[in-house]
């Protein structure tokens, strides 16, 4: 871009950081006062002054909550070694600590998986949690495997205790799907007859003697609960 | 409603790489940003894809922040302007393009948006309504536009130098107001 001769940068009365933070100046200038502000603290005082200022424009923007399927491209480029179940740690942190739905977090994680052995995108989710979140279990069911993979992001069995898990379909006796490992990351294979009765089935979690409890059903305090749903984009 | 201290504590915590704290720090500000990226774009696809690019960078230049002397959500809006100018400057093909005009004329609040920015009391605002409409376009066309002395000279059918002079002499004016 050619220029008619201009005024010299120093000259106080252009306001030389204002074009800066506009993005007005040419490639030369920009870097001549990015090189003043290493050196010089008005230069500095100044940019600050005018990105404060500016950014106000912003004011009268609305703000609006991007997709869900943003935080997962995030979430996948910046931390790529943790597409597996139950990786991601962090965004079930949020979750506990109530910063981001239910919805929003399992799409992020689950969202993850692509084609690929033992990678199938699951059909149905579920978080099975205690009410203050103390025990919080991430359960997706692939169908490719017929399994339910578990994640227990928080929350153990007491102290010579064990944690049992069941499924209840509707009009039905708890099914004991057996004690959850010790591990947080496990898997339960299915009864391939339940496959076709597992959305709207509820999982839950009790306290349970070790090895499990002695009888058909529960024995301990239901400690958990959790509704299997279909993953919805 | 995050307090500036929040937004503080957790850059201080994504600059150590603390995964929690930047999921924290997305929840927190995305929509403010988002919102910034879609008034940038005017298009939800690339507004999503810029926002994106803005996050890996906030991520990265999180340890930046103390040296850079902004507040909290002001280095944030200025990450996420700036890189969305930059995206969108990179993709024209020809500068002053008359279709960005429509840009221009969303960026001007209504009524409803600037009784909101009364009620912030941001300085900025009532500055700028000193300024005579078309001085004050010209300062909102470059921020929130990413418009060249080019393209407003071209918009407003003058010579570059005079555009330089006329926004050189309403930023000094802003200046004033806003030191006052």
């Amino acid at each position: 871009m050619t220029d008619d001769p201009t005024s010299q940068p120093e000259d106080p009365d252009i306001p030389l950081a204002a074009e800066y933070v506009l993005g007005l100046l040419d490639e030369d200038a920009a870097r001549a006062f990015e090189e003043r502000m290493q050196r010089d603290g008005e230069a500095r005082a100044d940019y600050a002054f005018w990105c404060e200022n500016l950014a106000h424009m912003t004011d009268t923007i609305p703000s609006e909550a991007p997709p869900a399927h943003v935080l997962r491209a995030i979430n996948e480029r910046l931390f790529p070694e943790e597409t597996r179940v139950g990786g991601a740690s962090w965004l079930w942190g949020l979750l506990i600590g109530g910063v981001l739905t239910t919805a929003l977090v399992l799409f992020a994680v689950f969202g993850l998986q692509q084609g690929g052995p033992g990678n199938t995108r699951p059909e149905l989710v579920a978080t099975v949690a205690a009410e203050d979140q103390s025990l919080f279990i991430a359960a997706a069911f692939d169908a490719e495997s017929n399994a339910l993979q578990l994640d227990r992001q928080a929350g153990a069995a007491l102290p010579g205790r064990a944690l049992e898990l069941w499924l209840i379909l509707p009009e039905q006796a708890p099914l004991s799907l057996g004690v959850l490992a010790d591990g947080a990351q496990s898997t339960v294979q299915l009864d391939p007859s339940l496959i076709d009765q597992l959305t709207g089935a509820v999982l839950a979690v009790s306290d349970e003697p070790p090895g499990g409890s002695p009888e058909a059903g529960p024995t301990g305090a239901v400690l958990a609960v959790g509704e299997l749903a279909a993953l919805d984009i | 409603m995050s307090t500036i201290s929040e937004i503080e504590t957790l850059l201080g915590q994504v600059a150590l790489k603390d995964r929690a704290a930047f999921g924290t720090l997305y929840a927190r500000t995305s929509a403010k940003l988002f919102g910034v990226t879609l008034r940038v774009f005017n298009n939800r696809a690339e507004a999503e894809e810029a926002l994106q690019e803005i996050y890996f960078k906030i991520w990265q230049k999180a340890d930046r922040y103390q040296v850079d002397g902004l507040s909290p959500m002001t280095w944030l809006i200025t990450i996420a302007r700036n890189h969305a100018i930059d995206r969108l400057r990179a993709r024209r093909t020809r500068p002053g393009d008359l279709d960005e005009a429509v840009e221009i004329a969303d960026a001007t609040p209504g009524p409803e948006a600037q009784a909101i920015a009364r009620s912030e009391a941001a300085r900025i605002h009532a500055c700028l309504d000193e300024l005579p409409e078309a001085r004050a376009q010209v300062v909102q066309g470059a921020y929130l536009a990413g418009e060249t002395y080019a393209d407003l000279a071209a918009r407003s059918d003058v010579s570059l130098n005079t555009m330089r002079t006329w926004l050189r002499r309403s930023l000094q004016n802003l200046k004033d107001c806003l030191s006052r």
